[in-house]
């Protein structure tokens, strides 16, 4: 299916930015493909679309599946718990907000039922070459990068002024188009643009419920629910016999071991 | 200023040394002068495209470059969302420039979208088989796992994109529903040319549109018009011979579906138990149904220990079951499943019973040796229909248990014998259907049901002489009975949101008929009985619910307002004894929650609610129920009202990984009667009722921490419980009052030592108090302490060993046991058999004391155990 847009863009109006309630103006959406398990290469999937919202002086870089769960929390219309239950979970629950001018990340993820934010700061390195390609008739140019692990690179377009791109990758003078690491292992393709004529609102109550962590402490959270959620499962009340609680811990200690491939190998920028 | 020359990107070309450095700075406004945050400048080469270097603006439209080059000129390169693009020529000096950007429509080229495999819903993906098939695979399940974004657990269950399929079909027919693993994990490549994965596939065609699921089912095409297969699982050991084996085998066609299982062991695995998976749901429903099997007599049992089965069950079980699917013409399916379980279960041992009465203690020590046979045919008839338009499904079941107990007692010097015959047969219909009703689904649900239960039992030598002879001895008892029962039970129901609330109504009607015809004949009056029931009972109700539920910022509130109107309709026309009785109730339910905090949650819970007795709660002239418990229950209804309500403070914080909750619940019942418990000086019983009202207090408080180190990998958990109940009961013809009090701690920790060493302990203490008219009796104290270990050597070996201390301080002594249990097991991938050994009792314990305390008495039960096992397993595919 191929879809031709001929899109204006009117980006007129200064709205006053509010974390919780932000009004975009610009959709670009990515596709996200995954090799999981660094170890094998067939564990290369594709994964759901990933959405970045788009305003002058901010943006949010978000899983589609995410924002829908969140569209329907924020909205609390009980008709849609039963939809609730069905919508499909996001591969990842992090929800990136990049300032235009800074480079300063605040990252919201969720385990279980709560919502941690840490600050994140990137410094960015990009190395443009004289590459060029054309990708629907939009002039497209390569650049290179190093980030926390892994060798990056970027296609973009100075076609659209926009200096943005999927997770935490930003600062080319263009949107990034393209982007992938140079084992393959991750790649966003963009898929789509889209203008809201007028401003999307989008109901966030991140903030209000969200926990400010460290990073580090962030890691050390991330890491215990991974290694044992059996004391979080307990905590809401559920109750497991020795045996189950075996199998759980066999079934995640194999889970671990395959998705063993996170975007972020190091600490450390480059 | 500085964080902008360190956010600067160096485009590095050319060497840097032997360049002058040029700073080119400024700041972008709009014809208003707000600043223009975000824009990209870039400096290139004149007359090349070559990037030398280039800037975001800042949030106050500020920017500045820093360039190495000889160059004389450069050229600038302003672009900005919704502004026009500026390109002009620049000396190359440090300068400032500044720009007011003139608006405009920014006009993208065309932007073509592609489409990704992803966004495509209720798509079809296939698969060829041949082409993801390597040279080891053997089963399916291998094959599946190598098919990009499959994932085949070792459990069985099958991933797609990381999350679990919802359905297994072969060939579109769902035969095995969640037991698929047994198709998959035996099933030949050779035999299936594809494999089609249907993303988000809602399994209840009707709600396709209307309900989402993100679920992918597997479909499996065959190769050949028909399939044959199959599991076998053998294993034996000793002492004394020992047996279990499992045969599967299964057929697949396109039109017809078969798969049977034969299992049978004498090692204590109770397979029966495997029999059915039930949902929530179903236990809910067959709780108000009232109809599953219900054994009115009994012989005497000795309490069983409360641990695996495996370490005293003594069987020898054979289980056949069939499932058997056949597509028919319309899109209905039709599904057969029948089972049959015939099993030989001994139980040994002795009890030693002492009865508290207001003033006295009556001891009576009994040695027991009990033998059941199981004989029961389960049959269930499945039709259904799931298309676009309409969703049915219809059910006729039939069970029938020929079943029957003997039991020898030796009490003193005298030998009792009890043979039980307990019989029950039922026929039901089951039928669900959705449909749409305006903008909702509506679910329409009707059960109907019949059953009967015939049993007898017989006891020599003949009990209960004052009663039933005239005070005189004779040889045998016999009580026969005979229970006719009509069921059904219709509703109708859907859910509806409005703005943050959601309602769910639902109307339903329900009825019930019963007939209960007993009689107790004796050795000396064979032909016509004094002690007959002849019961029939009715039981309407009619019941519109209403659940409501609100949600807003940290409140969550739910309400349930069911109104309920009842008849009853009890009569025994030879004894001239009736009763009738209508109630309308209102039995409203109430819950909060509020989130205090993101650590802190309060909740509290209220409700209100009747329960009237059942057909064993009422007859009119004596039942024995069992050698040494005779019944009649001549009295109203039996009518309860609870009024309950519990609150909980609950304390999660996950950054520390400590969570605590502490939970107190109040229930008080009223009751219209007073249960009369006669005990005879052999400690025989006799249960009567009269007219009393009375209260029964219940309390309970559990409290529970548990805690996390992640440094070393140990989980802690401690909790403890406490019940305190205090209600009256007439015992010998005296009003008692009765008071039970139990704690229960509990401590348990986990550790993985490393990734392939895992530890648990854990130890529980339990006590138990009971206190009658002010005199308290001995506490008794219970304690198990447990230690495990699992050794995970490498992908295809298990090592597991099982230690469990078990301490009782009983009345009149204190015992101990110790029990442990190893398990080996090894994986032969390539072939896909598994090997298990299996030491079972190792320091071979023979006896297991218990003791269980009721109302009015304590019983200790001695139970013979299983002795020390080996058992070799071996499991393979044909």
């Amino acid at each position: 299916m191929k879809i031709r847009l001929t899109i204006f863009v009117t980006l007129l109006s200064i709205s006053t930015y509010t974390q919780n309630n932000p009004n975009y103006k610009l959709i670009v959406k990515y596709s996200y493909q995954k090799q999981i398990d660094s170890t094998d290469e067939k564990s290369k999937i594709n994964l759901e679309n990933y959405s970045l919202y788009l305003n002058e002086e901010n943006s949010l870089f978000i899983s589609d599946y995410r924002i829908n769960l969140d569209t329907i929390l924020n909205n609390a219309n009980f008709s849609d718990l039963d939809k609730l239950r069905s919508l499909p979970k996001p591969s990842s629950n992090k929800r990136i907000f990049k300032s235009a001018s800074s480079k300063k990340i605040i990252i919201y993820d969720e385990f279980y039922d709560k919502i941690y934010k840490y600050n994140d700061s990137v410094n960015m390195q990009w190395k443009i070459t004289d590459i060029y390609d054309t990708l629907n008739n939009m002039k497209i140019r390569k650049a290179e990068t190093k980030f926390r692990g892994r060798n990056y690179t970027a296609w973009y377009t100075s076609e659209i002024p926009i200096s943005d791109g999927p997770y935490k990758f930003k600062g080319l003078p263009g949107l990034i188009i393209k982007l992938y690491d140079s084992k393959k292992e991750i790649n966003y393709s963009l898929i789509g643009l889209k203008i809201f004529k007028n401003n999307k609102s989008l109901k966030l109550n991140y903030n209000s419920e969200a926990l400010l962590v460290s990073k580090s402490k962030y890691k050390k959270i991330k890491e215990s629910f991974k290694q044992n959620p059996i004391p979080y499962m307990e905590s809401q009340g559920a109750v497991f016999s020795e045996e189950t609680e075996r199998i759980i811990k066999e079934k995640f200690r194999k889970r671990n071991n395959k998705t063993n491939n996170p975007i972020e190998l190091k600490e450390d920028d480059e | 200023m500085k964080q902008i020359l360190t956010a600067i990107v160096f485009f590095i070309c050319f060497s840097i040394n032997g360049f002058a450095q040029t700073s080119i700075s400024g700041n972008l406004k709009t014809a208003k002068g707000n600043p223009i945050t975000g824009a990209s400048i870039t400096i290139t080469e004149l007359n090349s495209d070559k990037i030398l270097n280039y800037d975001i603006s800042d949030s106050d439209g500020y920017f500045s470059i820093l360039i190495y080059t000889k160059n004389e000129k450069l050229k600038l390169n302003i672009r900005s969302m919704g502004f026009k693009t500026v390109v002009m020529t620049i000396d190359n000096r440090t300068q400032n420039l500044s720009f007011v950007l003139e608006e405009e429509i920014t006009k993208l080229k065309e932007v073509i979208v592609k489409s990704s495999a992803i966004t495509k819903h209720s798509d079809t993906i296939t698969y060829s088989v041949s082409s993801f098939t390597k040279q080891e695979d053997r089963t399916i399940a291998d094959v599946l796992n190598n098919m990009p974004g499959i994932e085949v657990l070792s459990s069985g269950k099958i991933l797609y994109q990381g999350k679990p399929i919802n359905k297994y079909y072969i060939e579109g027919l769902d035969l095995l529903e969640g037991k698929y693993n047994l198709a998959n994990s035996n099933l030949p490549h050779k035999e299936v040319i594809k494999v089609q994965v249907l993303e988000n596939h809602q399994p209840i065609k009707v709600l396709d549109s209307l309900v989402y699921s993100n679920q992918a089912a597997i479909n499996i095409k065959l190769k050949n018009s028909y399939t044959f297969t199959g599991q076998a699982e053998l294993g034996s050991g000793f002492s004394p011979l020992l047996w279990d084996v499992n045969v599967t085998p299964m057929l697949f066609s396109k039109k017809r579906q078969m798969l049977s299982s034969y299992q049978t062991n004498n090692t204590g695995n109770n397979v029966a138990s495997h029999l059915k998976t039930l949902t929530i749901e179903d236990l809910l429903e067959q709780f108000e149904r009232n109809d599953e099997k219900q054994d009115w007599l009994s012989i005497q049992q000795i309490e069983v220990p409360n641990f695996s089965e495996l370490r005293w069950l003594d069987n020898n079980i054979h289980l056949i079951t069939t499932n058997y699917l056949q597509k028919l013409k319309n899109d209905y399916e039709l599904r057969l499943n029948v089972s049959y379980l015939n099993d030989y279960q001994k139980q040994k041992g002795f009890t030693n019973t002492q009865f508290f009465t207001s003033n006295d203690t009556i001891t009576l020590l009994e040695n027991k040796h009990n033998q059941f046979y199981i004989n029961t045919l389960e049959t269930n008839l499945t039709l259904q229909k799931n298309t676009d338009k309409n969703f049915f499904k219809n059910s006729l079941i039939f069970q029938g248990f020929w079943d029957s107990e003997r039991g020898v007692i030796q009490s003193n010097s005298d030998s009792i014998n009890q043979n039980l015959s307990n019989r029950y047969f039922k026929l039901s219909n089951d039928l669900k259907t959705l449909f749409p009703l305006g903008k909702q689904i509506a679910t329409l649900k009707s059960y109907l049901g019949i059953n009967r239960t015939p049993q007898s039992l017989t006891v020599n030598p003949g009990q209960f002489n004052n009663i039933l002879n005239n005070s005189n001895s004779y040889d045998e008892v016999i009580q026969d009975i005979e229970l006719n029962t009509f069921y059904t039970n219709n509703s109708l129901g859907f859910t509806k949101g409005w703005q943050q609330f959601s309602f769910s109504p639902k109307v339903g009607f329900q009825f019930e008929k019963q007939q209960l015809e007993s009689q107790i004949l004796t050795s000396v009056n064979t032909q016509n009985s004094e002690f007959e029931n002849k019961l029939v009972w009715t039981r309407s109700k009619l019941y519109f619910h209403i659940q409501t539920q609100y949600k807003k910022d940290k409140w969550r509130v739910e309400f349930s307002t069911p109104i309920n109107i009842y008849n009853y309709q009890i009569e025994d026309k030879p004894l001239q004894r009736s009763q009738d009785l209508n109630r309308v109730t209102f039995e409203p339910t109430a819950s909060i929650t509020y989130d205090l905090t993101s650590f802190w949650r309060l909740s509290i819970n209220v409700n209100l609610n009747n329960q009237f007795g059942t057909i064993n709660q009422v007859y009119y002239n004596y039942i024995l129920k069992s050698y040494r418990n005779i019944q009649r229950i001549d009295t109203a209804l039996p009518e309860m009202q609870n009024f309950g309500y519990s609150g909980s403070i609950g304390y999660r914080n996950p950054i520390k990984s400590l969570f605590f909750s502490v939970i107190y619940s109040n229930v008080k019942t009223y009751n219209n009667l007073l249960y009369n418990y006669q005990i005879l000086e052999n400690g025989a019983t006799e249960l009567q009722a009269i007219e009393k009202d009375n209260e029964r207090l219940n309390h309970n408080f559990m409290t529970r921490v548990s805690k996390y180190f992640s440094d070393i990998n140990t989980n802690v958990t401690l909790s403890a419980n406490y019940s305190l109940q205090d209600f009256k009961q007439i015992l010998n013809s005296k009003i008692t009052d009765i008071e039970n009090q139990n704690w229960r701690l509990n401590s348990k920790m986990d550790i993985d030592i490393t990734d392939w060493l895992n530890t648990e302990v854990e130890s529980i203490f339990q006590f138990s108090k009971n206190k009658i008219q002010e005199q308290d009796n001995k506490t008794i104290t219970r304690q198990f302490h447990k230690f495990n270990i699992n050794i995970y050597p490498n992908e295809n070996q298990y090592l597991g060993l099982k230690t469990e201390y078990v301490k009782n301080n009983l009345f009149s002594e204190d015992t101990e046991n110790f029990f442990a249990d190893l398990v080996y097991r090894y994986t032969w991938k390539k072939k896909n058999i598994d090997f298990e050994l299996q030491f079972n009792n190792i320091f071979n314990t023979e006896n297991y004391k218990t003791i269980d305390i009721d109302n009015f008495s304590y019983v200790e039960s001695n139970f013979r155990l299983r002795p020390r096992q080996v058992l070799f397993n071996i499991r393979f595919s044909f």
